[in-house]
């Protein structure tokens, strides 16, 4: 039996959508594009999409439809006030669970 | 839709076109609050006329399992009011009420004798029984269409053969029971009249649905800030 990958993302990957709106204004396609630079490679704009929603439900993003070199205007997220609290939380809380996770497994994933 | 964004969508391929349709038929039958729904599908638009302009593909875009994306973006999204979902199933119902009277008078006037009833000028005067068992039967095809939209991913093999089960079932049931219980009354409608009426009550009834849709998305947005 394999673990299911997608319960541990979920969390994760809000956090680092919000990381990377964090340092600059920008659009799905961008974000999965950084998103897959860094590793997540077999995330699509269909899993980062309704995760936007979220975030911008719970007030943590805006979005601004801005002219787009490809078709119809493109929508662009920016961070609000609450987010960066929201991110803040988050890091915090992703270290302590990756420190004890390293403690538990090891650095190297040996046990 | 963004009316720049209903525009490019004519560039879609057909396959596209296709997806996004289902996508939004699934969306429709699961109450998603009405402005924001309209929203989301114009990201989608948005985002396959970005996908098929960079030529990659759209359906391996949002991911394998497309109902699964669609349970996702409804997680995600604000509900419909009671008052909004209630709105929602009889705007079906008067847009095919609507239609049926409209369509029995045509079906008496091309082939008189069809009904217990006759067609004179604009005036049709048909029995109640029969009008009742037509709006039964009309009541199960609304049923029926929402099940059909919340069932898009299924095999449409299963999902047609059941609701046409059901829909006979209903059509035999009605046939001929309505008009043994019950004490017939002859109506005599203007048939310009009621369509007008009913047609009326439809667009009352969207207005109001748009109403208390805005409000609702309106008074979120507010609540964000």
């Amino acid at each position: 039996m394999t673990f299911d990958k997608s319960q541990l993302m979920r969390g994760t990957l809000e956090g680092c959508i919000l990381k990377i709106i964090s340092e600059k204004t920008t659009y799905g396609y961008e974000i999965l594009l950084q998103l897959k630079q860094q590793g997540f490679s077999d995330i699509s704009e269909g899993t980062i999409y309704p995760l936007l929603l979220r975030l911008e439900k719970q007030g943590s993003i805006v979005s601004k439809l801005l002219p787009s070199p490809l078709g119809p205007k493109r929508k662009y997220y920016s961070i609000t006030e609450e987010g960066e609290k929201y991110l803040a939380s988050f890091i915090n809380i992703w270290k302590q669970i990756s420190d004890s996770v390293a403690v538990i497994i090891g650095e190297n994933g040996e046990g | 839709m963004n009316k720049e964004r209903k525009n490019s969508a004519r560039i879609l391929t057909k396959e596209n076109k296709r997806i996004i349709m289902k996508i939004e038929h699934y969306l429709e039958s699961r109450y998603i609050n009405q402005v924001a729904g309209k929203e989301i599908m114009s990201d989608i638009v948005g985002m396959a006329i970005e996908c098929q302009e960079r030529g990659d593909s759209f359906a391996e875009m949002i991911g394998s399992d497309h109902e699964a994306f669609c349970r996702e973006l409804i997680r995600n999204s604000p509900r419909q009011h009671i008052h909004e979902r209630i709105l929602h199933v009889l705007h079906w119902f008067l847009l095919f009420a609507t239609c049926l009277m409209p369509g029995l008078f045509l079906v008496e006037a091309l082939m008189p004798g069809y009904f217990p009833g006759c067609v004179d000028g604009l005036f049709f005067d048909v029995k109640l029984s029969y009008i009742l068992k037509y709006y039964i039967i009309m009541l199960v095809l609304v049923i029926g269409w929402f099940i059909v939209r919340m069932h898009t991913y299924k095999p449409t093999k299963y999902v047609f053969g059941l609701y046409f089960a059901v829909f006979m079932l209903f059509f035999l049931f009605t046939d001929g029971v309505l008009a043994f219980i019950m004490n017939d009354t002859l109506l005599h409608i203007n048939i310009l009249i009621w369509t007008l009426a009913v047609a009326a009550l439809l667009v009352i009834c969207d207005l109001t649905r748009l109403v208390i849709a805005m409000s609702i998305a309106y008074r979120k947005r507010k609540s964000d800030n």
